[in-house]
């Protein structure tokens, strides 16, 4: 397989009993490229999402990371392998404080004595750094997330993106449920991606939201991937018409 | 630059006093206090070493079994064959001594390495078919002290000679007994492990919200049968210490330990659904229980009302944190 590329689908489909959610889907993700990934509801963008993310696991078909075989039995390998999720709806547990979700399956710990324990200080301080960064301005690392808004919340899992992003990044419609300026701020981030040498795919339904940002978008309709457009070589307008023909 | 602004000292200590009453060991302790003062108004023997003494050997059976139960429910399982594996464990441990004429500290490893076998049917059962833990666990629960009814007929098992293990386990020293340390080791421990290791992150995830624990990398299955298991472990040697203390198990109790454990960790601040909790504010919620108990009787009431009581503190305790504690916090959501 070609180099270039981080991320290789190969021909994958997927069924949920009699319904054939993604058939044949096949497309590349280049080092340090942005990847659109767009289409109607029931397109099978969210099963592609899910198959990369180690929800399910595609009945047919093969996927390559940086050359190499890989099967996502569960979000656990997906994260392990370097490829950092942001999910549609916001993957923070409400009953536990900010520090705690931030840091939650990749907690910092220090060795004292024998023991292996949670660096609270550092994963507090850090914590709070990132959701500043992004312009979340919170003073306690300790206050829980459920009376935070859905944009701070949302926030927090871009921090958590930003901080673990290890080679590539998933977000699957980030900007869901946003405020404007919020949105804005989302988009500033998964547009960084590319500076920091990361590769990323996005879905999003709002095709002027990522066009500024994308290299290509893959365009899906009713579980077939129907074509791929270069940004170079289209309009925005270009995909929306493309999208409205299916 | 409004952001950079530092919070006014009133704020400041203001949020530390919202912190501290938000904490879910906030509610117990309060308890506490009222149940103590009131007893030693009714009877100042209350507070005299002897029935502080007798105060801790009750609350280190009870707190074994509750720490366990406590640490399973944060994790969004409970177990109500506590009560059963409580009893029917030291009956392993000590009918398999004699039987195969071995010391009783083999005869215990014997009975743990069985408690750990109930955890992990339970957590096989429970997370294999996806069933609710309340129902798998009743019907193990009366599984199990139906098997020990029929295998013991009901009868009292005996321990007739003195040994160094029951010695270990439960030796008494003045007023208070060494099972009161082995308790407190234990709360100590998984108050630790719960709070500044990772899987005690882990635990708090998987009660919390478990799909996203998953999302998050987790293997929340593993945690739960993890705790399962421990919840099981935990109260078996709380039965064996029970043992150790009297020299004998009557098969027939267990059922209200059962209920006691329970409301000690819901009394003590853990969520019945999981993903909140405290192994300190279970321990508080023990100590309440094991307080009202002896209170009772000092004070010269029938020890009928200890359970009337209990029912009345679980219901002010949950009031109190709904209402103050949620309060505060403002409406929760969902």
């Amino acid at each position: 397989m070609n180099q270039e590329n981080i991320l290789e689908v190969r021909n994958i489909s997927k069924s949920f009993g009699a319904v054939r959610a993604l058939s044949n889907v096949s497309f590349t993700v280049g080092r340090n490229e942005i990847v659109g990934l767009v289409g109607d509801n029931g397109a099978g963008k969210s099963t592609i999402i899910n198959l990369l993310m180690g929800v399910y696991q595609p009945d047919e078909g093969e996927i390559f990371f940086e050359g190499k075989r890989v099967t996502f039995a569960s979000p656990r390998d997906t994260r392990a392998t370097g490829i950092e999720p942001v999910y549609q709806s916001t993957a923070v547990v409400d009953l536990m404080n900010l520090w705690r979700n931030f840091y939650l399956g990749r907690e910092v710990t220090r060795s004292v004595g024998p023991f292996r324990v949670l660096d609270k200080a550092e994963m507090k301080k850090k914590s709070i750094e990132m959701m500043w960064e992004i312009g979340v301005h919170v003073r306690e690392a300790d206050e829980s997330v459920q009376y935070m808004s859905g944009g701070e919340r949302q926030s927090l899992c871009i921090g958590r993106c930003m901080e673990f992003s290890g080679k590539m990044l998933l977000l699957d419609e980030p900007t869901a449920a946003l405020s404007l300026k919020e949105t804005d701020k989302v988009l500033k981030f998964a547009e960084s991606v590319r500076e920091k040498g990361l590769s990323e795919i996005i879905v999003d339904h709002n095709i002027y939201h990522i066009y500024p940002i994308v290299d290509k978008f893959v365009v899906m309709g009713r579980g077939h991937k129907v074509t791929e457009l270069r940004k170079a070589d289209v309009s925005a307008e270009d995909v929306i018409a493309t999208l409205m023909k299916l | 630059m409004g952001y950079g602004a530092n919070p006014s000292q009133v704020a400041s200590k203001r949020y530390s006093w919202n912190k501290l009453v938000t904490r879910p060991e906030s509610g117990v302790t309060a308890g506490l206090v009222v149940v103590w003062t009131l007893f030693y108004i009714l009877s100042p023997k209350f507070l005299w070493p002897a029935n502080i003494g007798s105060i801790c050997t009750v609350a280190a059976e009870m707190g074994i079994i509750a720490v366990g139960m406590a640490f399973l429910q944060i994790s969004g399982e409970t177990d109500l064959s506590v009560g059963s594996v409580y009893v029917f464990v030291p009956t392993i441990m000590v009918q398999s001594a004699q039987a195969l004429h071995l010391p009783v500290f083999v005869g215990f490893l014997i009975a743990m390495v069985f408690a750990a076998l109930v955890g992990f049917v339970n957590g096989t059962i429970t997370l294999r078919f996806k069933l609710p833990s309340f129902i798998v666990t009743l019907a193990t629960m009366m599984l199990l002290s139906g098997l020990l009814l029929a295998i013991t007929g009901g009868f009292i098992t005996q321990v007739s000679d003195e040994n160094l293990w029951f010695t270990i386990l439960a030796k008494r020293f003045g007023d208070f007994r060494i099972s009161f340390l082995w308790m407190v080791l234990i709360v100590l421990f998984f108050h630790y492990k719960l709070n500044s290791t990772r899987y005690g992150n882990w635990v708090f995830a998987t009660g919390g919200n478990e799909t996203i624990a998953r999302k998050m990398g987790i293997n929340t299955l593993k945690v739960k049968m993890t705790n399962f298991i421990v919840c099981s472990v935990l109260a078996g040697f709380a039965g064996c210490v029970s043992t150790a203390r009297v020299y004998s198990v009557n098969p027939s109790v267990g059922f209200d330990l059962m209920f006691d454990a329970m409301a000690s960790g819901i009394i003590g601040g853990c969520l019945l659904t999981g993903g909140r909790g405290s192994i300190i504010g279970t321990l508080l919620g023990v100590l309440l229980l094991s307080s009202v108990n002896s209170g009772l009787i000092l004070a010269g009431a029938s020890p009928y009302w200890y359970r009337a009581f209990v029912g009345a503190i679980i219901l002010a305790v949950v009031i109190i944190n709904l209402v103050v504690v949620g309060g505060r916090r403002g409406k929760v959501a969902k």
